[in-house]
């Protein structure tokens, strides 16, 4: 190891950094997050619908924002938002919506999975019955859907976690850009990165394990 | 403010040179995972109590933490470790290879797994050892399961090359941003730079697809 | 009560239904039997609209079941209409399709209060009773993996009841099931009969189909060829195909 001493001092006098960036990825987290959950349900119902007008531009979202980077979605927004519209987004709203927009077209996926799982023959008794589509839809397909949704969603939840490392590329001060900035103040790369790969990893643990719990249990 | 799509002509050789640096990056990150995902996936599976953790380990610690993170430490901590002075490029295939080597091995594990346990007895009562047993009768089998997923992490991984711009590799994304700041073009050059990583991508998903059509005709 | 006239129906190219003329008088059982692959299934579910067709009318209770007249043609009717002539009709499936998140009692209720609008207190009130009948109500919190599979069968037929449909149709409903649970949901029905519904039902059972149906009508690719009342259809079939699918069946 040529000469190099593990030294945590500079990590700890610098905690505060870390911790801001933390509440900052943290924010971000969970803003996209819902984002994604609320478009991801919209879109991957639209995805679904027989009306061209909804399904299209629903699979263009989802195509799109899964087949594109979400590093370069996010230095698209980040640098064509202001020029396209005019309008001066600060860079972590700018993260949020292309996070979010990243995470409505896997959620999407997921959805559209969750429903068309559902066997063709409950719909058939409740339209028997009556119930019109949308009480179909919402009474009897989406309770059964959301239980086989919940393990692919909370690989999505960390997977968007992961993804807000990247915001750091376009000046949002998340717990990555921290870092980075303590790194060059202090060249202890080996400790900084290390810590900050360990805080990240000691949030995805719990969730991580719960989704293998998950898995075990519908027997994936 | 006004567009010039020709920037995308003009800068063309400059862009693909980017995809080409995209392309070689992510089959030969792509190469170092399958080699670490098949050992990994075995001593998961049939280790010793000390060989699994150490895989499960590894396993997990990719799976929690972000691919920047790695490749961040990758590339700025191994040299200081070993006094190896690598270009970014090489950074880059070590740490996606050892990220998506991660994935590849739990598609393995899954694929192995999933071969039926029938195929395993009917093996061994025929005198095959373990091991024999294992490459000629569950892998090829488990291969063929597994194929599917390893395509899909491939496809990931071609798009997230994007990441090793972040330390200074030559690939499309970096290329993407050098044509911003000398252009100014950022609607078109970033259109254009996602446009590529769609077709790329969707090249590769309906290759894929071809791929599981042919594979369930022949089941 | 159920009039069906020159129904055509065909998935993509492949004819299904080539022409089916039916009457179902009110109170009246109707048996259809036939080969599968003949349309009786798609036949049934032409009758709620759980399919389209392309030609022909179906009339319940004297209304247009799915389609409405508009300048003297046929087009699709909307979809509250639809959902309201659903209402009228009840079906039960093979695959029985009882709601696995909801309770026995739950899956009763729900079309009583989404579709009729029934408050809570009424539509649990005609539920037990319902599941009284038919000695399931001890059952009435239980979910439908816990049942056997006559009961959940005997809960569709009962989830259907509560909408107190002025039709009741049966498609194949004991198909799925074990040869001993059989005879309980066949009962059940037996009893319905009794009772004056106006049933259209789909079975192999040639046994039931004997004892309850007022008349049988056998379907062979794609239309009816011979109907009639038991003695008739079942003793002396007059035609040749019939003949041919009794003597295998039989």
């Amino acid at each position: 190891m040529s000469g190099y001493t593990i030294d945590l001092t500079g990590v700890w006098s610098r905690r505060d950094m870390l911790l801001t960036g933390l509440l900052v990825t943290a924010e971000l987290w969970i803003l996209a997050l819902a984002l994604g959950l609320i478009g991801g349900l919209i879109v991957g119902l639209g995805r679904l619908s027989r009306r061209r007008v909804l399904a299209w531009p629903s699979s263009c979202v989802i195509e799109v924002f899964r087949g594109t980077p979400p590093l370069v979605q996010l230095f698209w927004f980040y640098y064509c938002l202001p020029l396209l519209f005019d309008v001066r987004m600060s860079a972590l709203t700018t993260a949020i919506l292309s996070l979010g927009l990243f995470s409505t077209a896997y959620v999407g996926e997921i959805v559209r999975g969750g429903i068309q799982a559902v066997h063709k023959g409950q719909t058939q008794a409740a339209r028997a019955l009556g119930l019109s589509k949308l009480q179909t839809l919402r009474e009897v397909v989406l309770p059964q859907a959301v239980r086989r949704m919940w393990p692919p969603l909370m690989s999505q939840a960390v997977d968007v976690l992961k993804a807000t490392a990247l915001a750091s590329s376009i000046t949002v001060p998340e717990l990555m850009y921290q870092t980075y900035r303590a790194t060059s103040q202090t060249f202890r790369f080996v400790e900084f990165y290390t810590v900050s790969a360990l805080i990240y990893f000691a949030i995805c643990l719990p969730l991580v394990s719960r989704l293998r719990r998950l898995e075990w249990r519908s027997g994936a | 403010m006004e567009l010039r799509p020709s920037v995308l002509w003009e800068y063309r050789v400059f862009l693909l040179q980017g995809l080409v640096t995209t392309a070689w990056l992510a089959l030969a990150a792509q190469a170092l995972a399958l080699a670490l995902a098949v050992p990994t996936a075995v001593a998961r599976l049939r280790g010793g109590a000390v060989t699994r953790r150490i895989a499960g380990a590894y396993v997990e610690f990719v799976r929690g933490t972000p691919a920047l993170t790695q490749l961040f430490w990758i590339f700025y901590c191994i040299p200081i470790f070993t006094g190896l002075d690598w270009t970014p490029l090489w950074g880059a295939v070590v740490a996606l290879g050892l990220n998506v080597g991660a994935y590849d091995a739990e598609a393995f594990r899954a694929g192995i797994q999933g071969v039926h346990f029938g195929q395993v007895q009917a093996a061994r009562a025929l005198g095959l050892s373990s091991w024999s047993t294992f490459w000629a009768v569950v892998l090829p089998q488990a291969t063929r399961s597994m194929l599917p997923a390893l395509l899909n992490n491939f496809i990931g991984l071609l798009l997230y090359t994007s990441i090793a711009s972040t330390i200074g590799v030559h690939e499309l994304t970096y290329a993407g941003g050098k044509l911003n700041t000398a252009t100014f073009q950022s609607v078109v050059v970033f259109t254009g730079v996602a446009g590529l990583y769609l077709v790329l991508s969707l090249i590769a998903s309906a290759g894929v697809r071809r791929l599981e059509r042919i594979q369930a005709r022949r089941d | 009560m159920v009039v069906v006239e020159g129904l055509h129906k065909s998935y993509g190219s492949t004819p299904v239904l080539r022409g089916v003329d039916l009457r179902v008088a009110a109170q009246e059982v109707l048996v259809v039997v036939g080969p599968s692959g003949s349309g009786k299934s798609t036949l049934l579910r032409c009758i709620n609209f759980l399919e389209d067709y392309d030609a022909g009318r179906i009339l319940v209770n004297g209304h247009l079941v799915g389609k409405r007249e508009v300048d003297g043609r046929l087009v699709r009717d909307t979809e509250a209409n639809i959902n309201r002539a659903r209402a009228e009709i009840g079906m039960v499936f093979q695959g029985f399709y009882l709601f696995p998140h909801r309770t026995v009692l739950q899956n009763v209720i729900l079309a009583p209060m989404r579709v009729r609008g029934l408050s809570r207190p009424e539509a649990e009130a005609v539920a037990e009773g319902l599941l009284r009948r038919i000695g399931l109500l001890d059952k009435a919190s239980a979910y439908p993996e816990q049942l056997s599979g006559g009961q959940q069968q005997r809960v569709a037929i009962v989830r259907a009841l509560a909408m107190k449909p002025a039709v009741m149709l049966f498609d194949e409903v004991t198909s799925a099931l074990d040869p001993r649970l059989v005879g309980e949901v066949l009962d059940l029905m037996r009893e319905l009969a009794r009772e004056g519904r106006t049933m259209i039902v789909v079975t192999h059972e040639m046994g039931f189909a004997r004892d309850v149906a007022d008349r049988i009508a056998f379907m062979d690719h794609g239309v009816v060829v011979e109907e009639g009342t038991a003695a008739q259809v079942l003793d002396a079939p007059r035609d040749p195909r019939t003949r041919a699918f009794l003597g295998e069946v039989t």
